[in-house]
């Protein structure tokens, strides 16, 4: 087991796509260098197309309507919160005078949203298997559950690390701000898509 | 006609980095998929028979036909969660390379079967109970998981986000290959069963409850079987 072979395989910063369907995900989650907002609106939408495969496959637990159901939800909380909280974060940051305009929160916010579609589209065969076999519910639920937690985690630190990034040319003061923001606007990510799944979603203990 | 290439099983155990390369570059990719393939059901099933013959009969046929398609079809379901956990954790490989990887690595672990497969036979020959047959077999199937997941975390290679990839990978598979396998049981069977059925169908819990089961029934903290 060469240690020196494991060093000469490309890691991330190098990896480049030349040809095949890699591409298609380079281009989902990578930034466009000449950002616009039809553009990253067709990519928040993509990603909420590819989450509502796993609610879809959610579904697949009750069957019949609840496949529709599940496959609506799914996006949807994402959608509220789109709708909801990343307004309010573009006045809050511009309070503080923070250097991202709108069309940058708004590429930030495709580009999460891309990244916990293609992780959610990913996982739905695997969930979807164990939504039709597994014996008990709860273990149906907390495998469901564990998907949404580590999509939407993925995209919350995705988000997280592309503000700090973006604010990292700000003064102290701001970048410190930018920070806090970043941090209650997870903290009502959290609440407000758990609220909606979980209040909804007859998976996690919803009504559907 | 792509055929069996016996030269790539001394690569597959010898050279894990220079297989996840050739996964990575997308480098004469159908040979390695058609021998892994072979070598994912000739290992899958000799572990299997042996499995069966703790009850011999049919059930040395029905495990050996048994295991390689659990295996096979725990691989064709993780594939894409594969490929977009790769993909949003920075390496955007094409769905070619992320089948290869799993086939190459999933042959890997069948090596390790096959090389398992006297020792589990020979604690069945020594009339090894039913539960110590379970925990060995699921042991030698942990020991060929972390073979398989060697190869995988060379083609991950050292860039960040390279531990959580490999994290989600053992997630999803262990998730699924458990799934598939509980689906298809029973491999040993039942010694309280008068005749091994084909499929369970009664429940039964899950695939970890029944390990936890046996491995307290080896140790004896439970009521013996």
């Amino acid at each position: 087991m060469d240690a020196d072979a494991a060093a000469e395989i490309p890691s991330t910063a190098t990896f480049e796509p030349v040809e095949g369907d890699g591409v298609g995900a380079h281009r989902l989650l990578a930034h466009d260098p000449s950002p616009a907002w039809q553009a990253e609106a067709l990519r928040a939408a993509r990603g909420l197309g590819l989450a509502a495969i796993f609610g879809a496959a959610l579904g697949l637990r009750e069957g019949g309507v609840a496949i529709v159901h599940h496959a609506a939800v799914v996006p949807a909380a994402i959608g509220a919160l789109l709708g909801l909280g990343v307004p309010a974060l573009h006045i809050l940051l511009a309070l503080t005078a923070a250097p991202i305009g709108a069309l940058d929160l708004g590429g930030m916010c495709a580009r999460a949203i891309a990244a916990m579609g293609m992780l959610l589209a990913g996982l739905s065969a695997p969930i979807a298997l164990l939504m039709v076999t597994a014996e008990s519910p709860a273990s149906a639920a907390a495998a469901g559950g564990a998907g949404l937690v580590a999509a939407g985690a993925l995209a919350l630190r995705r988000f997280w690390v592309e503000l700090s990034d973006a604010a990292s040319g700000a003064d102290a003061r701001t970048r410190a701000l930018t920070s806090m923001l970043a941090i209650g606007f997870s903290g009502f990510a959290v609440l407000l898509v758990g609220r909606i799944w979980w209040n909804v979603l007859a998976l996690v203990g919803g009504a559907s | 006609v792509i055929g069996f290439d016996a030269s790539l099983l001394g690569a597959l155990l010898r050279e894990p980095g220079e297989v996840s390369r050739r996964c990575v570059d997308e480098r004469d990719l159908a040979p390695l998929a058609a021998t892994s393939l072979g070598t994912i059901a000739c290992g899958c099933a000799v572990f299997g028979a042996v499995v069966g013959c703790f009850r011999g009969g049919t059930q040395i046929p029905f495990a050996a036909l048994k295991m390689p398609v659990a295996r096979l079809a725990a691989l064709a379901i993780c594939g894409p969660a594969f490929h977009a956990l790769a993909a949003v954790f920075g390496r955007p490989w094409s769905l070619r390379t992320v089948v290869a990887l799993g086939l190459a690595a999933g042959a890997r672990a069948s090596l390790v079967l096959l090389a398992l497969a006297p020792v589990l036979w020979l604690v069945i020959d020594r009339n090894g109970r039913y539960d110590a047959v379970k925990v060995c077999a699921a042991l030698a199937y942990a020991f060929a998981g972390l073979a398989a997941l060697w190869l995988v975390l060379r083609a991950l290679g050292r860039g960040s986000g390279s531990t959580i990839t490999a994290a989600g990978f053992v997630a999803v598979f262990l998730a699924v290959g458990g799934q598939t396998a509980w689906i298809l049981r029973p491999y040993i069977g039942e010694p309280s069963d008068a005749v091994v059925p084909l499929f369970v169908s009664r429940q039964e819990g899950g695939v970890a409850d029944a390990l936890a089961r046996s491995a307290r029934a080896v140790v004896g903290v439970s009521e013996r079987r």
